[in-house]
């Protein structure tokens, strides 16, 4: 019974450690796997430092465990009193500084990666300015071969929530708030960049694979916060210019002259005017 | 020790308190209605509740042009259990096995298509109909009379699903009180159930829609308080941005569908997009529902207003008297003119979604050319179109109507506001679009701004201009629209 307080404070460390080891195959774990190249870098970081937190925690916690486990059967044994050790102080300044140090650096690449602009990846292409909005993504596609513009122009395209992308190539977009401060957010590509109003981020990212991910919003800007749900639909080249195409079909649309594709988007929206 | 364990657990029991989901949505009566004297408001609220139901109780008043989601079929065999409908195709083979092992049904029905309902969950409440099977002696003896007079002779038994049992395929059905229906069954009846896809609507919509326009649809949902452009009130059954004809007063189904998907850009109205269209089709209905509802009250409110308000009965001499007057004119007139109402709705509604009713131009869209946008801009600010009284020579929303007192749109001619500028329908400021900043609300198509010029913008002071504008003209005036908001980039007039 006098083990009691031992395995009481020993118990919480061992569930955390194994509720962590089980974590992954219980689907606790990252929003499915990193589907990005950077992505996978940050995964790689994250686990790096998941490594060495593990290897302090299990270190620490063991030998404060059997200090305790010990501690109880030392009833006649004397304690033994220090005035602390200089050394050890500077080993545990030093060797903290040196780890938190070697992370900083480590990292270094692909913070820059991510957030310098020089750095971005060579080819990256804007492919869209996304506006922010209580509680929407309003988003704004150059014509189908020119550049995007900083500004509006007459011939661009529009959609709301619904980001295209080519995949397998980097692309990069234009971040603006039209009013408070959003966050965009695509967790399994590991992107989040908050967008602040009066100032316009470029943001990149890469899907290596085609597919359907997540949009949110993670700051948390209004009652409707939770609406601001997106979709980012990565296709391959053809796919996203056959999309183009029909945004601008659906786009210039007057009535009359049949659009030359009537494909997806329109058949989507329901409109009557397409058969 | 012991008290902070109290406040812990107290602490973690306050969520449960603090959600009070156990108080049931409810149909408000409009203000107009709140004027009425209290006896002809009972019998508003009573003719809506026949016709309409409330949130938890939806009806099918099946006189309206609406899908409220039907499946059909009929009782094959009956047994004695109360309650419970067996569902589904059922082969021969399956007959003799219900024998002993399995329980025993009141009606063994065959309803088709009910197995692929998207969700069977929101079967719950739907009506389900029983009709009699025309017994064939009776069908033989009247069939100079054809069937409808046998029809007639049977009234319906009408009962509500409890719950849908997906791998037993069994139906629990109770009566009005809640209890297992004492059915009257027998083999060959008909089966229908009514009303799956308003109640399937109505979840959507209570989820994504109410908290702007409101249970009722009245625009005045909890958060449309903090809107400087209110949600839209569906009851006056106006929707602003349509594809219909001026002439139509509707919108059509796709209208809705439309703004659903796409929201209204400039307004907290958000973008459903990525809302399945099965769903935004069903929220399309139960909103065309709710607009129907509020129209009844209206038709109803116009005809008992002039004599039977509160007003009247505070004025009359007797107010028994004027209360007698209104029973003899209700017994006398409600039956006809709640028909006629039904009809003129359904009528309003079907001629909304008809192809002819949409506003399609002949000619296609004029390139836009400087010559076309110059000659825009003149018709823009003409005598004819007088788009600048109300939008301001740079279109920037300020013309000189904004600022005068003008006639209120949906009330007899000469109605002045008494407040200077443009007001809509639902007696809301309206102020003419600042049309530099490229937003439209009712779309960005050539063929939008084209419908909105053609057809006005109904429930506002923007009149239709279909008929004082050539097709040609119309053309050009969009294309002055759309090159506004990059008028000085290109260097302006
Ligand atoms: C955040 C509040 C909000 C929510 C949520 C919302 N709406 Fe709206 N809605 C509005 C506002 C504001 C307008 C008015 C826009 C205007 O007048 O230009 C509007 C307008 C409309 C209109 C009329 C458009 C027209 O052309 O006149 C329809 C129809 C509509 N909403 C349907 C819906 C449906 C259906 C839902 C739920 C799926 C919904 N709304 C959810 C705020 C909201
Ligand atoms: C009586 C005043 C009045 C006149 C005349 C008028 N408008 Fe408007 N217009 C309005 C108002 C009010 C609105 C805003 C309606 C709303 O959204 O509630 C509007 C909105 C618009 C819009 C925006 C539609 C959208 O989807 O956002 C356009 C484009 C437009 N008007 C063009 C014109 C043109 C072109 C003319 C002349 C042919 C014209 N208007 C004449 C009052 C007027
Ligand atoms: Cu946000």
């Amino acid at each position: 019974m006098n083990k009691f307080w031992p395995i009481f404070f020993m118990f919480w460390p061992i569930l955390a450690i194994v509720s962590f080891v089980i974590a992954p195959s219980m689907n606790w774990w990252f929003p499915g796997p990193a589907m990005s190249p950077l992505g996978q870098q940050i995964d790689n970081l994250f686990y790096l430092i998941l490594v060495i937190v593990a290897v302090t925690f299990v270190g620490t916690h063991v030998a404060m465990g059997y200090a305790l486990w010990r501690g109880v059967d030392n009833k006649g044994q004397k304690a033994w009193f220090s005035h602390g050790s200089h050394n050890l102080e500077i080993l545990w300044s030093i060797a903290p500084a040196g780890v938190l140090m070697f992370i900083s650096l480590y990292q270094l690449d692909v913070w820059m990666e991510f957030r310098v602009k020089s750095h971005f990846p060579e080819g990256t292409t804007p492919v869209a300015e996304v506006t922010a909005r209580q509680f929407e993504w309003r988003i704004r596609y150059p014509a189908p071969g020119k550049k995007l513009m900083t500004t509006p122009q007459a011939d661009d395209l529009y959609s709301v929530n619904d980001l295209h992308v080519p995949y397998g190539r980097p692309v990069s977009i234009r971040l603006r708030s039209m009013d408070v401060q959003h966050a965009f957010f695509i967790p399994e590509l590991r992107v989040k960049q908050d967008a602040v109003p009066g100032t316009v981020i470029p943001v990149w990212f890469e899907a290596s694979k085609p597919g359907e991910y997540d949009l949110a919003c993670a700051e948390l800007c209004g009652w409707g916060h939770y609406k601001m749900r997106g979709r980012i639909l990565a296709e391959n080249e053809t796919g996203f210019e056959r999309y183009m195409e029909t945004l601008q079909a659906e786009q210039n649309f007057d009535g009359v002259t049949q659009p030359e594709h009537s494909g997806a988007q329109i058949a989507e929206y329901g409109i009557e005017d397409s058969q | 020790m012991n008290r902070s364990i109290t406040i812990i657990l107290l602490c973690a029991a306050l969520p449960l308190v603090g959600c009070d989901s156990t108080r049931a949505p409810s149909f408000q009566l409009s203000e107009q209605s709140e004027g009425l004297s209290s006896f002809a408001r009972e019998k508003v609220q009573g003719e809506l509740n026949a016709g309409f139901g409330s949130p938890a109780d939806l009806v099918v008043w099946s006189e309206l042009e609406v899908d409220f989601g039907q499946y059909s079929g009929n009782v094959k065999k009956v047994s004695t259990k109360a309650g419970m409908l067996r569902i589904g195709e059922q082969s021969d083979d399956d007959e003799t096995a219900t024998d002993d092992k399995e329980p025993v049904y009141d009606g063994l029905a065959a309803v088709s298509g009910l197995a692929s309902a998207r969700r069977l969950s929101e079967l719950q409440g739907a009506a389900v109909v029983i009709s009699r099977a025309q017994p064939k002696s009776a069908a033989e003896a009247e069939s100079d009379d054809g069937e409808e007079s046998a029809a007639v002779t049977q009234t319906p038994q009408v009962y509500r699903v409890a719950s849908y049992d997906v791998a037993k395929q069994e139906l629990h059905v109770v009566d009005a009180d809640g209890d297992p229906a004492q059915m009257d069954v027998s083999a060959g009846d008909s089966v229908q159930i009514l009303g799956s896809a308003l109640q399937h609507g109505r979840n959507l919509y209570l989820r994504h829609c109410m908290h702007c326009h409101g249970v009722s649809g009245d625009g005045a949902g909890p958060t449309a308080q903090y809107f400087k452009v209110k949600p839209r009130d569906y009851r006056h059954g106006i929707i602003k941005f349509t594809s219909t004809k001026a002439s139509v007063l509707k919108p059509s189904n796709k209208d809705i569908f439309r703004i659903i998907k796409l929201g209204v850009p400039g307004t907290y109205m958000p973008s459903f997009m990525l809302l399945p269209d099965d769903e935004v089709k069903l929220i399309t209905e139960y909103v065309r529902w709710l607009a129907m509802r509020g129209e009844m009250e209206r038709k109803l409110n116009a005809w008992l207003v002039t004599s039977y308000s509160q007003e009247a009965v505070d004025e009359a001499d007797s107010a028994s008297e004027l209360q007698a007057d209104f029973d003899t004119e209700w017994s006398e007139d409600a039956g006809d003119n709640i028909e006629r109402f039904g009809n003129d709705l359904k009528l309003d509604w079907q001629d909304a979604d008809k192809p002819e009713s949409v506003v399609n131009p002949t000619v296609p869209r004029t390139p836009s050319s400087s010559e076309s946008i110059v000659r825009g801009r003149k018709i823009f600010l003409s005598k004819e179109a007088k788009c600048a009284s109300c939008h301001g020579e740079t279109a920037r929303g300020n013309g000189p109507s904004t600022e005068a007192f003008n006639d209120l749109p949906g009330k007899p001619p000469g109605t002045k506001s008494d407040k200077p500028g443009l007001f809509d329908n639902w007696g809301n400021i309206v102020k003419p679009r600042n049309l530099t900043t490229g937003v439209f609300r009712g779309g960005r198509r050539p063929i939008d701004i084209y419908r909105r010029i053609h057809s006005g913008i109904k429930g506002t002071p923007m009149q239709a201009f279909g008929t004082t504008l050539k097709e040609e003209q119309i053309w050009d005036v969009v294309n002055y629209v759309l090159s506004i908001p990059f008028e000085e980039k290109q260097g302006g007039h």
